[in-house]
């Protein structure tokens, strides 16, 4: 992500300036950075893990969004688009363009080189002060490993790792379950740490 | 940490190095690392961390490291000098030298720009494989900020954190609590940007 050079953005502004735009931009506290593309592989456990969630929810009144979804964290002002965001009951926008989810369950990032660190530190910091947010998840795109917080009682979060292509992980938020082999299906690993 | 160009290092050879380097090099899978300086606002956040938990620590059979205490992570190749590492009873080294401990119980590392994201990543996950190991403790140096994660009996990490001059945090493992005012005393900001 590079800063636009400009003075500091209203929110107001930068969702104007961002729906009239082809490019996505996040927003954080008064700045526009521009969305860098991902990997081949990012995309491939983006998409599988979308489409093994999806098959799981059909059924229910849950809402599955890809990146395309802008999520906002009220208060300390982001705007954000994570890899995949996910409502169960009705979802509240900011408003009446539909564009802007202010309520996700679930929100999953996949890692990157570039982005680790935002996802892992700051990033997560402003998620965790979304109220409906209940899990988060980490997903490498370079070995089969996925970490998950779970929301606990007073603030807290709860980490927990899986890892190796026959391990599978519980999302008790949204009742689903993901196979590490389908979420990295489409993914062929360079150093073999498959155990 | 920059990689030092050599070829792959043995264990034995960075041991061998290191015994006999003035400065401090971490060591992962072959690779070593030269630690780089810090900047005035870490350096006294760890004394004043390391002070405050020598206080309470003075009458019972723990003892506070700085950051010249060589840990082994083992079985995986791993070596590196925490801000601030506690043992409470006996110190089992790596070996017969005596100058690498494996059973640390409390592990501190105040992040940095160009640390953070092996802090909260890659290194963390190394450092969960140490048996001894109950808590770790994340302290920001831009902002009045710190994460603990806490070992649970299942083998997950309970994540709690505190933001604001006026909090206290307690340290289960070892039966202390850190007001974030002691251990910001004296810490001007170098920037508050921390996008």
């Amino acid at each position: 992500m590079a800063a636009q050079p400009r003075h500091v953005w209203t929110e107001a502004e930068y969702l104007e300036f961002e729906r009239s735009n082809d490019r996505k931009h996040e927003y954080f506290a008064g700045n526009v950075y521009a969305m860098t593309g991902a990997s081949q592989d990012h995309n491939r456990v983006a998409g599988s893990t979308f489409a093994s969630l999806y098959a799981q929810l059909r059924n229910r009144p849950c809402d599955l969004f890809s990146d395309n979804m802008r999520v906002k964290v009220q208060g300390d002002g982001l705007y954000t688009y994570p890899d995949l965001s996910i409502v169960c009951g009705k979802p509240q926008l900011e408003d009446t363009k539909f564009d802007t989810l202010l309520n996700p369950a679930l929100i999953i990032e996949v890692l990157s080189p570039s982005t680790e660190n935002y996802d892992r530190g700051e990033k997560f910091r402003l998620y965790r002060q979304i109220d409906s947010l209940q899990e988060y998840l980490l997903i490498a795109q370079d070995t089969p490993r996925i970490e998950r917080y779970l929301r606990q009682p007073n603030h807290e979060w709860l980490l927990t790792e899986v890892s190796g292509l026959a391990a599978t992980l519980e999302l008790p938020s949204i009742q689903c379950t993901l196979a590490l082999a389908d979420v990295y299906e489409k993914v062929t690993f360079e150093d073999m740490e498959r155990t | 940490m920059s990689a030092l160009p050599k070829h792959h290092w043995t264990e034995a050879e960075y041991l061998e190095f290191e015994r006999t380097s003035e400065s401090r090099h971490e060591y992962y899978r072959g690779e070593i690392f030269d630690m780089a300086g810090a900047k005035e606002a870490h350096i006294i956040i760890a004394a004043n961390g390391v002070t405050s938990l020598n206080l309470q620590l003075r009458d019972h059979p723990c003892r506070v490291y700085q950051s010249d205490l060589r840990v082994q992570v083992s079985e995986i190749g791993f070596y590196s000098y925490p801000d601030i590492a506690v043992i409470c009873g006996e110190s089992q080294y790596a070996d017969d030298k005596r100058d690498m401990i494996v059973n640390p119980i409390l592990i501190v590392e105040v992040l940095s720009p160009s640390t953070e994201n092996d802090d909260r990543g890659e290194k963390f996950r190394h450092y969960r494989n140490l048996e001894s190991l109950q808590e770790y403790l994340l302290i920001a140096q831009n902002s009045h900020h710190i994460e603990r994660y806490l070992r649970q009996e299942t083998g997950d990490w309970l994540l709690t954190d505190r933001t604001g001059l006026d909090k206290t945090l307690d340290l289960p493992s070892i039966k202390c609590t850190l007001a974030l005012a002691e251990v910001y005393r004296k810490v001007i900001f170098e920037d508050n940007l921390t996008k």
